[in-house]
């Protein structure tokens, strides 16, 4: 056990972020389990304390009497370098145990640029970053979540993978490991991962062999052995409702950020826009009953103390119930000061109405996400929203006492023009103009907030050569010299920074060197604007001899085979070509939830089905 | 309405925890508790809990002080059985009281004395400190410059300010060999109070060179007004 003195505590910036003890964490006695599993996220505290996922898994693993879970998420600089000056090992926040000396440590992969933070995390808690380096008392290095669905370039650092919903699997996982580690006479890790590679969801990278042309182009990568399977499908859950949730979530000392519980209504969302990773990844959508979500919410309430709770998934006011739900909650709460609210709004005016209900006390700001500035260009990404749309939920909020509105765009999508550009504008000048039409005053507060696009793995934009960081730079100055308006502000993202995320995004193995290249040379939190360095990356490049091209620029063909490809969500193929072309002819594809199948795959390929209880 | 006051400690397990953490802290246990908790009116309805003093991160104490607005009454031993259930490891309801008046007096007006214990390094031997606290005390008075961020114009600056430390000490300081704790009595008024951090950064100034006063545990033992704990203080 780690001994943290108090003038380390005490010369860091947020010690709380260190010293756990925190309402409902969970304290076992490590000495009498069979498995200790760490989770982790590979962010500072108040950003991995708020990832639904691990409190999920946490609950999960904890429920277990022969395991126990314990948290670690990166320490920011200032403590790292009290750490490594002290000679303090990482180590958890339930028992001060280094991290060593558990059985796995679990990252959730969120995004692509906290990948160096997972190797400085590894080198603080002394173990090997390279996977082939660790030895048998080594933990288990294992990866999870959204990023799964391409981890070639860190499939180097990794025992193994969960693709998919981790529920079930961590399970199966935990308890083939017990099973082993009572069996085995070596102890040997590469038995242990023989065994996992079998069960159903998990990537042994090692057990994977890419190969290369001449021309050092991918061509494909195979399994080693005739028993794990070529292709390895996510898990998912067939029926959400029956499977526990979070009752007893861990309260922090410190503002973390999302310091509010989370209420988890359903998974998936099936609107199909072309862009998005998450509309595939998290497929069939499966709704909870809202009875079951109410008798959640009130557990939740009643162990926490929060006055706050969020009504999550990818797109609340798409739940069946959701009247029925809020109406149930906010009358069994009137009085005590709990606020409800949605962590996205749809552009209708069923959302304004919600909202509007819901922050009857708190009147922030309303967020939309249009994504396009024309409606050719949201025909070409399947956003099925007009200007109508947009413009009839603004009057309906702006009627209702709203002054701020925030709207969402992508610059860099496939067939934009400078007009697609210059329309955000238009855009966010109508919403000004109808404030002013409405309210005959002029303190409304737009804020076009324009992301550069970085296409994913598995969406039907997989193949798209991403905008160079010129092209980027060039439509930010047009839309900035575009946007006449005082009442509009513009933010815009680093183009660096996305055109990185998209290299690693769509990037295979080779790039492993990369990234060790540039953490060994300082590359730590490159997804904090104000610690990423360009230049250590480009360096990290130039020294691996390798092309960045390639990876993100280039318009990949139908015909190839993808590096990705082995790590799948269960979508078919066809399907995002098909989805590719239709962008291309400026067609649309209607919403499978509540229509009929658009024929992705996902259910026939995983045995699953769309769940929700509204009127089909 | 009814005002319940508090006494409360704060533990080791919360020192690094900031007042207001603190305060945020106390208010989800309230909630917890189910207690019928006052909020105030307007766009953002706050919890009305008041304390008597703002405790440093770092800090921990023995008598912590808040009082509790409620919007119906209850008899004390519910009170107190439903809030001391509701508090985690590092919070123990100590007392509670109920006021028999609806405007106490603040307690911040009332406090005048703050009793601090002092855990002392291993590293500084007893010599040295009881050489140090000997010269603090025959003192008559000793300059002490406080640096702090500047606010509104002087937004950014470092801002320094020289002030007597004794003006603000109560009783000389003492010292015990055995627990190689050092008590500090420090005078804590509206117009202004000194913390302990900052007697021992002026010791460490003139006399210990070697002190760490990061590496000092400070725990508030009580806070006292006219020798008295807050809590045995009549509200009216
Ligand atoms: S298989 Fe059909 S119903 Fe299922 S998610 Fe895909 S499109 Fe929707």
């Amino acid at each position: 056990m780690n001994k943290l003195s108090p003038s380390i505590l005490q010369t860091v910036s947020k010690p709380a972020r260190y010293t756990g003890g925190e309402v409902n964490a969970i304290h076992k006695d490590l000495n009498t389990v069979d498995c200790k599993f760490a989770l982790s996220m590979p962010d500072v505290y108040e950003v991995g304390m708020s990832n639904l996922g691990l409190k999920i898994l946490y609950e999960i693993i904890n429920n277990r009497t022969d395991t126990a879970a314990e948290r670690v998420y990166t320490p920011w600089p200032d403590m790292e370098g009290k750490m490594r000056e002290n000679k303090i090992p990482l180590y958890s926040l339930e028992s001060y145990t280094p991290l060593n000396e558990f059985n796995f440590i679990g990252f959730t992969l969120q995004y692509e640029l906290s990948y160096t933070n997972i190797l400085n995390m590894l080198d603080l808690a002394g173990i090997p970053l390279f996977a082939n380096d660790r030895s048998n008392d080594m933990p288990f290095i294992v990866g999870g979540g959204p990023c799964v669905y391409n981890v070639e370039p860190i499939a180097d650092f990794f025992d193994f993978f969960i693709l998919g919903e981790g529920e079930e699997v961590i399970n199966d996982v935990i308890s083939a490991f017990i099973a082993w580690k009572k069996e085995t006479s070596t102890c040997d890790r590469h038995e242990f991962l023989r065994i996992a590679a079998k069960i159903p969801g998990i990537y042994v990278p090692a057990f994977y062999e890419p190969h290369y042309d001449e021309n050092n182009n991918f061509v494909k990568i195979t399994p080693k052995y005739d028993d794990i399977p070529a292709v390895i499908h996510k898990r998912v859950l067939a029926d959400l409702d029956s499977i526990p949730s979070i009752e007893k979530p861990i309260v922090p000392f410190i503002d973390i950020v999302h310091d509010r519980l989370m209420l988890e209504l359903f998974r998936g969302c099936s609107r199909g826009c072309r862009f998005c990773q998450a509309g595939i990844i998290y497929r069939p959508v499966r709704e909870r009953r809202s009875e079951t979500l109410f008798k959640l919410a009130e557990k939740m309430i009643d162990n926490t103390g929060y006055d706050e709770m969020s009504l999550t998934s990818l797109s609340s006011a798409d739940y069946s119930c959701l009247p029925t739900l809020i109406d149930d909650l906010t009358d069994k709460y009137a009085g005590q000061k709990m606020s409800f609210s949605l962590p996205s709004l749809r552009i209708d005016s069923f959302s304004i109405d919600i909202a509007h209900k819901l922050q009857a006390t708190r009147k922030s700001g309303l967020t939309f996400a249009p994504e396009a500035g024309t409606q050719r260009l949201r025909d070409v990404i399947n956003k099925g929203v007009t200007e109508e749309n947009l413009l009839d939920s603004c009057s309906a909020a702006f009627k209702h006492g709203w002054k701020t509105v925030k709207l969402y765009f992508m610059m860099g999508l496939p067939t934009e023009t400078d007009e697609d550009i210059i329309g955000i504008a238009d855009l966010a000048q109508k919403v000004v103009n109808l404030y002013k039409n409405i309210k005959n005053r002029r303190d409304v507060k737009v804020t076009v907030s324009v992301s550069c696009f970085v296409p994913k793995p598995y969406t039907p934009f997989q193949w798209f050569g991403q905008n160079t960081q010129e092209e980027f730079k060039r439509k930010q100055r047009l839309l900035k010299d575009t946007i006449k308006d005082k009442a509009i502000n513009f933010n815009y993202h680093d183009s660096a920074t996305s055109s990185l995320e998209g290299i690693i995004a769509r990037g295979d193995r080779r790039l492993a060197k990369v990234i060790y290249n540039a953490y060994k040379n300082g590359a730590k939190f490159d997804g904090w604007s104000e610690m990423f360095n360009n230049d250590i990356w480009m360096q990290a490049f130039a020294d691996a001899n390798i092309e960045t091209a390639p990876y993100n620029l280039r318009q990949r063909e139908f015909a190839e085979n993808l590096p990705w490809d082995h790590t799948s969500p269960g979508v078919n193929k066809q399907f995002l070509i098909n989805e590719y072309k239709k962008a291309a002819a400026e067609q649309l594809t209607p919403d499978c939830r509540r229509g009929s199948c658009t024929g992705c795959g996902i259910c026939q390929e995983l045995d699953v089905a769309v769940t929700d209880w509204g009127e089909k | 309405m009814t005002i319940f006051r508090i006494e409360i400690s704060k533990k080791e397990s919360l020192r690094y925890i900031s007042h207001l953490d603190y305060a945020n802290l106390l208010q989800r246990c309230i909630r917890r508790a189910k207690l019928p908790a006052a909020y105030s009116e307007g766009f953002n309805p706050h919890m009305k809990v008041s304390f008597a003093s703002a405790l440093a991160l770092g800090v921990t104490t023995d008598a912590e002080y808040a009082d509790i607005e409620l919007t119906r009454d209850m008899c004390q031993p519910e009170f107190f059985d439903k809030l001391s259930s509701a508090l985690p490891e590092g919070i123990q309801l100590l007392q509670a009281k109920k006021l028999n008046t609806e405007h106490p007096k603040s307690m911040n007006a009332l406090a005048d004395t703050a009793v601090y214990e002092l855990i002392m390094p291993e590293d500084i031997s007893s010599e040295l400190i009881n050489d140090a606290i000997t010269k603090f005390n025959a003192a008559s008075s000793i300059t002490f410059t406080r640096q702090r961020r500047g606010k509104k114009a002087q937004k950014g600056r470092i801002v320094k300010k020289d002030i007597d430390i004794k003006n603000y000490v109560a009783v000389p300081l003492q010292y015990n060999d055995e627990t190689h704790c050092l008590l500090l009595k420090l005078k804590v008024s509206p117009n202004g109070s000194i913390k302990p951090i900052e007697v021992l950064e002026s010791i460490k100034n003139d006399h210990i060179a070697d002190l760490d006063i990061f590496a000092v545990l400070i725990n508030r033992k009580a806070l006292l007004s006219q020798g008295q704990p807050l809590i045995n203080i009549s509200p009216r």
